[in-house]
């Protein structure tokens, strides 16, 4: 079996904000493919675009011209609320954040990359030396890479300087029990980048698309990146699409080197095509809004579970619908995780930290399904 | 403009080209108008597309690099992807589901020895750093030895093992323990490997680097230095694999079985993006998988879309034994190609290849940029090798018939008479050192042929002479 697979659940039908196994027990998604199914699980008007579209178009030569891409790079653009307007398309998270450094490095002239601590970037080789953990140490760690404390604002002010090429972090820290910094922290980034001509990164993989309660989560803090990154969610769960968005000055580096970067399968035309009309679906149904109704009202029940069970949960984060449950240790996490799954609810642990439970359902679930959800995180923590 | 296109107005092209220039790469469109590659794929079918822009079909030779081993738009993979759409969406990752299973069981059908156990990833850079993981996390060593003039991709690690300077150097320091050595020279290898290093990772045929082959000496002398200190061999096999060069995957020319292979491209069947990376079925790479399941982890490659795809891309290339086609169209355009270049010495070089995975190379650096330019007006889409200009690459769908072939070595043949127009002028020049070095530099050329293809537009004699046939 493919290692990835952490369960021995075999996935069959999916709908909504569930999917079954192949037995036939239902389970409510709040893991998403780490908050690809922004839309919902097997999103029937984009299976059907992909279906009728199948045999008029396909991947296409990567280094042509294409309406596509043309087409595709046009509307995202207009559909992130900043001024950006350059874009190279990925096929995931890790490989647009790689070209997101590499653009940061090849735009300044400088080598030097600041990431901040608790960050997980993806598993290729500049994610892998931003990411927090020991992975880097195994597998190789590209160099010139410091790392400041997230949201300690004394740090950005001290370590960012004219010898660095980029400031790296996400907005929110998923992975790391949904941890977030202040508005402060976004604004004196942006200040410092501005001074000294640092990129100012912010990778909006888990956060972008609706899943914070705003299309993307810097909107909260009122600043705008100079690239960003954004992930699968793009495409919805029905085709494999990332993006890395950047500014008028940084695509110089672009239109003076072309072709210097590239991507097989990044850019793919029946996956822009896709991508598109998701593009269209995210703009019909807003889910942000939902996204921030439910999740507040989520947040709001989980903090009142919290204060029942102070001794086993140890705290409650998040934002729109990537909240957080942080239990009294790993080991209690991972066994919430299993019975969880008995449940009816599939969750997974943080990747960074490990004693957190991540809740990231579908942005179009409903109060009632979430306070499922909830009961049926009330029942297994009684029971721990 | 209305969505998605078949027939192009004016307006539209005059769009397409505009957003792509100021969306995506301005240098880019220039690069390919310059060439005469600035080609808008419309109906895509077989092997070849439509050229939106003239309304003419021309022949893939490029083919994403390897992607459309199966041809393109083909109706039995469309079929299986729309099949695949009724049931699954990507999929989660940390599932499992039956047509993951069944895709594996498929691969390891095929498998070259006992290389033969599957990880998921999402594109070939993602599958080079994963196997890169893979061979450092069960070694427990750092040191990799890579190729000069070796592609295999863009993401970190992957890029840290190119040896193109043009891909690495605007964004060093990368990751630094790769050392670079000749293609084909074992002794350079003898000297370097020893119990330190982790792996040595090559494409068994240079690809990008300018057609290559890696010969059994080589690639059985590579084995047996990896079995000496438990180094792991990484064979990319991400253009060479489904059948390119005459085989199923290039290593069964020699038969050495790596210890870890990857594979991307035309798994995808040039629908729906996916890749694997395969490795044997020995107790190091097992045990060190088995206890480190989230090692690499990836969301997006190994869907449940893409392995029903998979299924049905491994099921047409066995089916239909597409390789033993390879070899066969293969040595018929080598055959044809031969004679071209019997008959001209001044422009070819050498014609080198395995199976449908053949290079040309001319006998002066600046020839590729003509020659692309040349092949376009009149109807074949190939690209010159991005490490080695003067090498273009001829990489067929697999699918090709004769009478196809005979077709695309006809269209060769008048490209060359094409180019002899070019000649008179650029050949005295070449002789200069100066103006050869500017001949030869891609920058130079593009600026220069940017502006001749200005003037062509206005004079309205952008003319692509190839046939209307489909």
């Amino acid at each position: 079996m493919g290692l990835q697979s952490l369960h021995t659940i075999d996935e069959g039908k999916r709908t909504g904000i569930y999917f079954s196994d192949t037995k036939g027990k239902r389970y409510i998604d709040c893991y998403c493919g780490a908050g690809m199914f922004n839309l919902g699980r097997h999103v029937q008007e984009l299976s059907n675009t992909l279906q009728e579209q199948a045999d008029k178009s396909d991947q296409g030569n990567f280094v042509l011209i294409s309406q596509e891409k043309a087409l595709l790079a046009s509307k995202l653009l207009s559909f992130i609320p900043a001024k950006l307007n350059g874009v190279f398309f990925s096929v995931g998270r890790g490989e647009a954040m790689d070209f997101a450094c590499k653009l940061a490095r090849g735009y300044t002239g400088r080598t030097q990359l600041i990431t901040v601590d608790g960050a997980y970037y993806g598993e290729t080789g500049f994610s892998v030396s931003l990411s927090d953990g020991d992975k880097k140490k195994f597998f190789g760690q590209i160099p010139d890479i410091a790392t400041i404390p997230f949201g300690n604002i004394q740090a950005l002010e001290e370590r960012v300087t004219t010898k660095t090429a980029a400031v790296i972090t996400e907005t929110i820290q998923v992975e790391n029990a949904c941890r977030s910094a202040s508005e402060g922290f976004f604004k004196i980034m942006r200040k410092v980048c501005d001074k000294t001509g640092a990129l100012m990164v912010l990778d909006e993989t888990q956060t972008g698309m609706g899943r914070t309660g705003k299309k993307f989560a810097f909107e909260h803090y009122g600043v705008e990146p100079d690239i960003c990154v954004i992930g699968e969610a793009l495409g919805a769960g029905i085709f494999p699409i990332a993006a890395t968005a950047f500014t008028k000055h940084v695509q110089k580096f672009m239109h003076a080197h072309p072709l210097i970067h590239l991507s097989t399968f990044g850019g793919h035309d029946l996956g822009c095509r896709v991508a598109y009309a998701a593009l269209e679906l995210y703009e019909t149904i807003k889910p942000w809004e939902n996204a921030a109704t439910v999740g507040s009202k989520l947040l709001e029940e989980l903090a009142l579970l919290q204060k029942q069970y102070p001794g086993k949960i140890l705290s409650v984060h998040g934002k729109g619908l990537a909240i957080a449950i942080t239990l009294r240790s790993e080991d209690m996490a991972q066994k919430a995780v299993t019975k969880l799954l008995k449940e009816g609810i599939f969750t997974a642990t943080g990747k960074v930290a490990r004693d957190a439970i991540i809740l990231r359902p579908a942005l179009t679930i409903t109060i009632a399904d979430a306070q499922a959800i909830v009961k049926g995180i009330q029942k297994v923590i009684k029971s721990l | 403009m209305a969505l998605w296109k078949d027939a192009l107005t004016d307006n539209d092209k005059k769009i397409i080209f505009s957003l792509f220039s100021r969306h995506l790469s301005k240098g880019q469109t220039k690069t390919m108008r310059a060439a005469h590659l600035d080609f808008i794929e419309t109906r895509r079918k077989g092997i070849g597309f439509t050229d939106g822009l003239f309304e003419r079909r021309v022949i893939d030779c490029f083919t994403s690099a390897g992607c459309f081993n199966v041809g393109r738009g083909n109706p039995e993979i469309i079929k299986a992807l729309r099949e695949a759409l009724q049931k699954y969406d990507i999929g989660t990752n940390l599932l499992q589901s039956n047509v993951k299973k069944e895709f594996i069981k498929k691969l390891a059908s095929i498998a070259p020895g006992d290389c033969n156990q599957v990880i998921f990833a999402s594109g070939g850079g993602d599958a080079i750093d994963c196997a890169i993981k893979l061979a450092r996390g069960a070694t427990g060593r750092k040191k990799i030895i890579a190729m000069k003039k070796a592609y295999h991709g863009h993401t970190g690690y992957s890029l840290s093992a190119n040896g193109k300077d043009y891909y690495r150097h605007l964004f060093e320091p990368l990751e630094p323990n790769f050392v670079f050595l000749q293609f084909g020279d074992l002794d350079a290898v003898r000297q370097v490997a020893g119990p330190d290093t982790a792996a040595i990772i090559l494409e068994p045929v240079q690809g990008e680097g300018g057609i290559f082959v890696g010969d059994d000496y080589y690639l059985k002398g590579l084995r047996n230095i990896c079995n000496q200190f438990g180094i792991m061999l990484i064979f990319d096999e991400i253009q060479t694999g489904f059948g390119r060069t005459g085989r199923m995957f290039a290593s069964q020319h020699s038969g050495v079985v790596p210890d870890i292979m990857t594979l991307a491209k035309s798994i995808s069947g040039g629908l729906f993006p996916n890749a694997v990376v395969m490795y044997r079925n020995i107790p190091l790479l097992t045990q060190y998988v088995k206890s480190n399941p989230e090692f690499h982890q990836s969301i997006a490659g190994g869907s449940d879309i893409g392995c029903a795809v998979g299924i049905a891309v491994i099921d047409y290339v066995v089916k239909n034994r597409l390789w033993d086609n390879a070899e066969r169209m293969g040595n018929s355009i080598i055959e044809g190609l031969l004679q071209i270049q019997h008959e001209n010495p001044d422009i070819i070089k050498e014609i080198r290849g395995k199976g449908l995975m053949i290079g040309v190379e001319y006998t002066h650096e600046y020839m590729g940029a003509l020659m692309a330019d040349s092949l376009a007006r009149h109807g074949i889409f190939a690209v010159y090798s991005g490490n080695q200009p003067q090498v273009m690459r001829f990489m067929v769908p697999i699918t090709i018939t004769q009478a196809e072939v005979a077709k695309m070595l006809d269209i060769i043949r008048k490209a060359i008479g094409t180019m002899r127009v070019y000649l008179p002028l650029t050949k005295p020049l070449s002789k200069i050192p100066l103006l050869k070095k500017l001949l030869d530099d891609i920058h130079v050329q593009i600026a220069v042929f940017d502006i001749v293809r200005y003037f062509e537009d206005i004079l309205g004699i952008t003319k692509r002479n190839y046939s209307k046939e489909a």
